[in-house]
């Protein structure tokens, strides 16, 4: 946008405001440049170069040679006046030096300049600075519009701060206006956001100016929203507000003092101009004579970030060691290879595994990978022998499943009056009918079932269990560990193993274990020890197993199978149980559809039977009414020829729960007498077809994994009634197979847990010889070494790299202390004291550089049109002519070619010569120092080498600008 | 050098440091292209590491990137004359800094760094700075 006049009537810039009025320079300035007699103000930065031009070509060789030291003598008197002179008199020739300055520096390419300049108001310096930097200052509460501050206080997000600070009361009065804001009454409305036209907003059509705010509208938005504000009040929101919008938008936390926007002109400006020149900046730097290492990071940092201060040097020892490492790059190869070669290398990989800083990469990981299946087997055998200690666990902990417990209440319940004559006769009473005595209550149940062994068993058999369950049964009442012999061994070695254990045990027990004897007695009272110690236990066996993989399964499948067909099962059935179900899901199918067959089979009869002997009662008439419903045509034609009516059987039978009369019972009767097998196999179908539909729910709760209750009683039938196919589902172990995939992606992969770590190194330590062996092979070792020195080179410094270079400088701590000096890093008198660091050296090694602190190489970025502070207007000779061209659009200050990249000396002299008046209640600049070459964007020195121009005009960056405010301009005449 | 301080209670003062410390901090100075402490303030230095009286403030040698470091705050203020002058403590509007050329302490203005003040001996500069009185 060219020009804002005219455009928007009802809104305004202030340099609109003020190019409204007659432009004239202020007259105290035109005094004084008359007093000043300087030459005749250059108006036109073009003007300058070619006035210059003729000025510099005057001027003799020899006083641009004195040119430095004459500058540094006025600056000299400009600062401390006068030498010699009384105090008070001392600065009375200020301006004179000033002058003088002025009149020196422009051989330096460096002019003075007088241009009216507007003061901006303060929204547009604060727009102005938020587009230079890219970020934004939180806000303060009381710079924001009433209305605004309103919104916040409905949201209650005024600040802790604002909200105790008791307002004055003129304050008061202007708040309470706005206390209950519009929103009020539309309490929680949320206006959508297409509904909000920020182009009815002067204040955001000021940010749109900059393209850069433009591109976050659709962010800011949201927050609009969020704050309920009403579409059409955008256009009272002030600057101010829109920045704490913008603030809340982009904050990182609620209490961030500040938040980050965009790259900002200054930042993209750096960021250009050391990508763009970079290797002249990098000549220019060398010529300063400033370290390599300071000009990296500078170049580094201000490509990445766009800053050209704080710069940060790596003083970190890996830097120095690799710099050395690269000096003596075959020297340090051929280390590698001799140290792997070494004898003692096996040493150095065990301490690496114990310390856990074993990284699986390279040949580490080539050699796990050709030994895949070694290492899964090894993987496999570890979980079995968790497995297996698990199962030992099991033993030493069962418990009685819920359904055993029911099944012996119901045995109890049947049979209550032997159990009667059982307490009476052992005097037990009491304790039964006491309600807290659940324990003695229990063992009471289980002495009686004991003792009626066979009874119980019989009782089973006729609830339609198996024989299977109902051995099991017994055997769970029991509660002692079933142990294999291998087990026996393994419980007696590691209690003999464990002297603390051996010692709490009784003299009589001990000498039963020294014998290796462990019968019932001993097992129980070994009992509860084992099953305090049971971590230690598993250590004990994991460290001492010789079983291989095949042995070891065997014995975990015969314990498996002790607990769950002898002793108990375990409360919840595990993953492994639901993948054998599953596999089997059709042999599961078709036990749970034929089991108690011959039981539904008798029951049916006996139903039979009653309706012969007894006839039709309320409990079996429904189930022969839906008999004859299925073949209600047949029963017709009997029923008619006993002289029932049609309309009668219709009637009855349309609806079950209608009575039957008694001459209809009767012929019913006859009706299923005559049919009775055929009755009977349909009253088997209908228990079939009930456990058909259970059948369904019961599949899908295994696969839920929910294995509680009845789920579980008949998954445990299933599996005591299918042995042999599920002790051969065992012995696959799909399960354990998968289980070590997924350890072996982990560890190859870099992301394993504790655990996996254990076995990893378990398996290195074991191996480690073969690994050494796989290492040292060429075709490992060779790829290994230059991989190494790539990654260094590539500064990919991980913890084996450091391994290298710290073992690699320990080696050669003399040349490395020699190299250090020789690179100027060390002192010469500390080389002792660092040689032995490098020596002891554990973790880190420090390094003290010589120059102690580190510098900082300091550009400020310079606006060549003073954009900060006021706006320029460009005009020809004559200012107060018509011809006036005025330069209102602020946005286009923060255009690259305004900026030029200056070191801080010659940036802190050109600011220190800025003259300023006020205008209009403010203060203003007036004249200010400039580079005369309007292209330059880098200004090193005085040395014209040093001064570097670029175009921007031609940049496609400037281009892309011009053609966004362009377009933005039109777009708004169109409106 | 003796200086007596009446308020001497409200002052923070610092424990001394050592020669070495300010012989490494004159070679940085002098690497760096700064002006060199004067005499009369490394002995101030031995006697204490900088001073705090209600943020008036005689720097001294310490962490980097501290406000009271010398170094820092030389670097910090980029005077178009730094080869003759060292920077060494400030108040609300002045800084005090000593004009090896011309062997003078000097109170400076912040904003414009106009000299405003000139002492010849280091203890009056460091009473102006430090806003305290003489016994």
């Amino acid at each position: 946008m060219a020009s804002g006049k005219g455009q928007n009537k009802s809104f305004k810039t202030n340099p609109e405001l003020f190019s409204d009025e007659t432009l004239t320079p202020s007259e105290r300035i035109l005094a004084e440049l008359e007093q000043q007699k300087t030459p005749e103000i250059i108006e036109d930065l073009a003007d300058i170069e070619k006035a210059l031009d003729n000025q510099l070509a005057d001027l003799p060789q020899a006083e641009i040679a004195t040119a430095k030291e004459r500058i540094s003598d006025l600056l000299d008197k400009y600062y401390n006046g006068d030498p010699g002179v009384d105090f008070n008199q001392r600065f009375a020739h200020k301006k004179d030096y000033k002058n003088e300055i002025i009149q020196t520096l422009k051989c330096y390419n460096i002019t003075y300049i007088e241009k009216p300049h507007y003061p901006l108001s303060k929204d547009e310096k604060h727009i102005i600075r938020m587009d230079f930097f890219g970020r934004i200052n939180r806000p303060h509460f009381t710079n924001l519009s009433p209305l605004y501050q309103g919104y916040l206080r409905f949201k209650g997000q005024v600040p802790d701060e604002e909200a105790s600070v008791e307002s004055s009361p003129k304050k008061k009065k202007r708040n309470s206006k706005f206390k209950n804001p519009t929103p009020l009454n539309t309490r929680a409305t949320i206006y959508p956001l297409e509904s909000y036209d920020l182009s009815i907003s002067p204040s955001w059509q000021l940010f749109r100016l900059f393209p850069r705010f433009h591109n976050l509208e659709r962010r800011m938005l949201k927050t609009i929203q969020s704050l309920h504000i009403p579409p059409e009040q955008l256009n009272l929101l002030s600057v101010y507000d829109f920045s704490d919008i913008l603030y809340k938008t982009f904050r990182k936390s609620e209490k961030s003092p500040d938040a980050h926007l965009f790259l900002g002109a200054r930042h993209g400006f750096i960021k250009d101009v050391f990508k763009k020149h970079e290797q002249w900046i990098r000549a220019y730097l060398q010529r300063q004579h400033i370290h390599p290492r300071y000009i990296n990071s500078l170049i580094k940092m201000a490509q990445s970030k766009g800053v050209t201060n704080d710069i940060n040097i790596t003083t970190d020892a890996n830097t120095y060691m690799s710099e050395f490492a690269l000096a003596n790059a075959e020297d340090f190869q051929n280390f590698i290879i001799s140290s792997i070669r070494s004898d003692n290398y096996a040493d150095e990989i065990r301490a690496k595994i114990q310390r856990n800083a074993f990284v699986i990469k390279g040949p580490a990981l080539h050699f796990l990978q050709s030994n895949q299946n070694h290492f899964k087997q090894f993987i496999k055998k570890h979980l079995l022998e968790q497995q297996y200690v698990s199962s030992l666990y099991d033993q030493f902990n069962p418990e009685i499943p819920g359904y055993v417990i029911k099944d012996i209440n119901n045995f109890i319940n049947a049979n209550q009056d032997d159990f009667i004559t059982y307490l009476t006769k052992h005097n037990l009473q009491g304790i039964i009918r006491k309600k807290n005595n659940k324990k003695k209550q229990w063992n009471i149940a289980k002495a009686f079932i004991q003792k009626n062994q066979d009874s119980f068993y019989e009782y089973l058999i006729d609830q339609g269990d198996s024989a299977n369950y109902a051995n099991f049964a017994l055997h769970a009442l029991d509660g002692t560990p079933q142990l294999t012999d291998f087990g026996k061994d393994t419980i007696i070695s590691f209690i003999l193993h464990n002297d603390k254990l051996l010692q709490s045990l009784p003299a009589k027990t001990q000498q039963h274990l020294q014998n290796n004897e462990l019968d019932e007695q001993t097992l129980q009272e070994i009992t509860p020890l084992i099953r305090r110690n049971f971590s230690n236990l598993q250590e004990f066996f994991t460290q001492t197993n010789i079983l291989t993989y095949n042995e070891l399964q065997n014995e975990l499948i015969d314990n498996e199978r002790t607990i769950i067909f002898d002793n108990s099962l375990p409360g919840v059935i595990t993953l492994q149980e639901k993948g054998f179900i599953l596999s089997h899901a059709s042999l599961f199918k078709d036990w749970y559809l034929t089991t108690n067959t011959d039981r539904y089979k008798e029951n049916a009869s006996s139903t039979f039977d009653t309706i012969v002997q007894q006839g039709l009662n309320e409990q079996n008439l429904p189930i022969c009414k839906e008999f004859i419903r299925e073949r209600l045509s047949s029963f017709m034609e009997y029923a008619v020829t006993k002289g029932i009516s049609s309309s009668e059987i219709i009637h009855t039978f349309r609806d079950l729960k209608h009575p039957v009369s008694s001459e209809l019972t009767g012929t019913i009767q006859d009706f299923i007498i005559r049919y009775g097998s055929t009755f009977k196999n349909f009253l088997l179908q209908k228990h079939i077809e009930k456990k058909d539909s259970l059948l369904d729910s019961t599949l899908k709760k295994i696969k839920q994994n929910d294995f509680y209750g009845d789920t579980a009683e008949i998954l445990h039938k299933f599996i005591l009634d299918n042995q042999s196919s599920y002790i051969e589902y065992k012995r696959k172990n799909k399960h354990i197979q998968q289980q070590a995939n997924v350890i072996y992606e982990h560890i190859i992969n870099n992301n394993s847990e504790t655990e996996e770590k254990t076995i990893l190194s378990k398996y290195l330590n074991e191996n480690i010889y073969n690994y050494m062996i796989f290492q040292q092979d060429d075709e490992q070792l060779l790829p290994y070494s230059k991989n190494i020195l790539h990654n260094i080179k590539q500064l990919q410094i991980d913890s084996t790299e450091e391994h290298w270079l710290k073992a690699y400088t320990q080696n050669h701590a003399e040349q490395f202390s020699q190299y250090m000096i020789s690179q100027n890093y060390l002192d010469e008198d500390k080389e002792d004291s660092f040689i032995s660091s490098i020596q002891q050296q554990k973790q880190k090694l420090v390094v003290t550089f010589k120059d102690g602190y580190v510098m900082k190489i300091d550009f400020g970025v310079h606006h060549k049109r003073a954009a900060q502070d006021s706006g320029e207007i460009k005009h020809h000779k004559n200012i107060i002519s018509e011809q006036n061209e005025i330069c209102t659009n602020i946005a286009k200050i923060n255009d690259f070619s305004n900026l030029c990249v200056f070191t801080e000396f010659w940036h802190r002299i050109m600011h220190s010569m800025d003259s300023t008046e006020p205008y209009n209640n403010r203060e203003r600049f007036v004249a200010r120092l400039m580079p005369t070459d309007p292209n330059i964007i880098f200004y090193g020195s005085e040395n014209a080498e040093d001064q570097l121009s670029y175009d921007y005009a031609n940049d496609k960056r400037t281009k892309r600008y011009d053609q966004y405010l362009s377009d933005l301009a039109a777009s708004q005449s169109e409106r | 050098m003796k200086i007596t301080y009446r308020n001497q209670a409200d002052i923070d003062i610092n424990s001394p440091i050592t020669s070495t410390d300010t012989l490494q901090l004159q070679q940085i100075l002098h690497q760096h292209h700064y002006a060199l402490l004067p005499q009369e303030f490394i002995n101030f230095l031995y006697l204490h590491n900088g001073m705090n009286n209600n943020g008036n403030i005689i720097c001294g040698i310490k962490y980097h990137h501290q406000s009271d470091d010398i170094l820092t705050i030389n670097q910090q203020i980029k005077h178009p004359l730094h080869k003759d002058l060292i920077f060494l403590g400030f108040d609300e509007f002045d800084y005090l800094a000593y004009n090896q050329k011309h062997q003078i302490y000097q109170i400076i203005d912040k904003a414009d760094l106009e000299v405003i003040e000139e002492y010849q001996d280091f203890a009056s500069a460091l009473q102006y700075i430090l806003k305290i009185e003489d016994e």
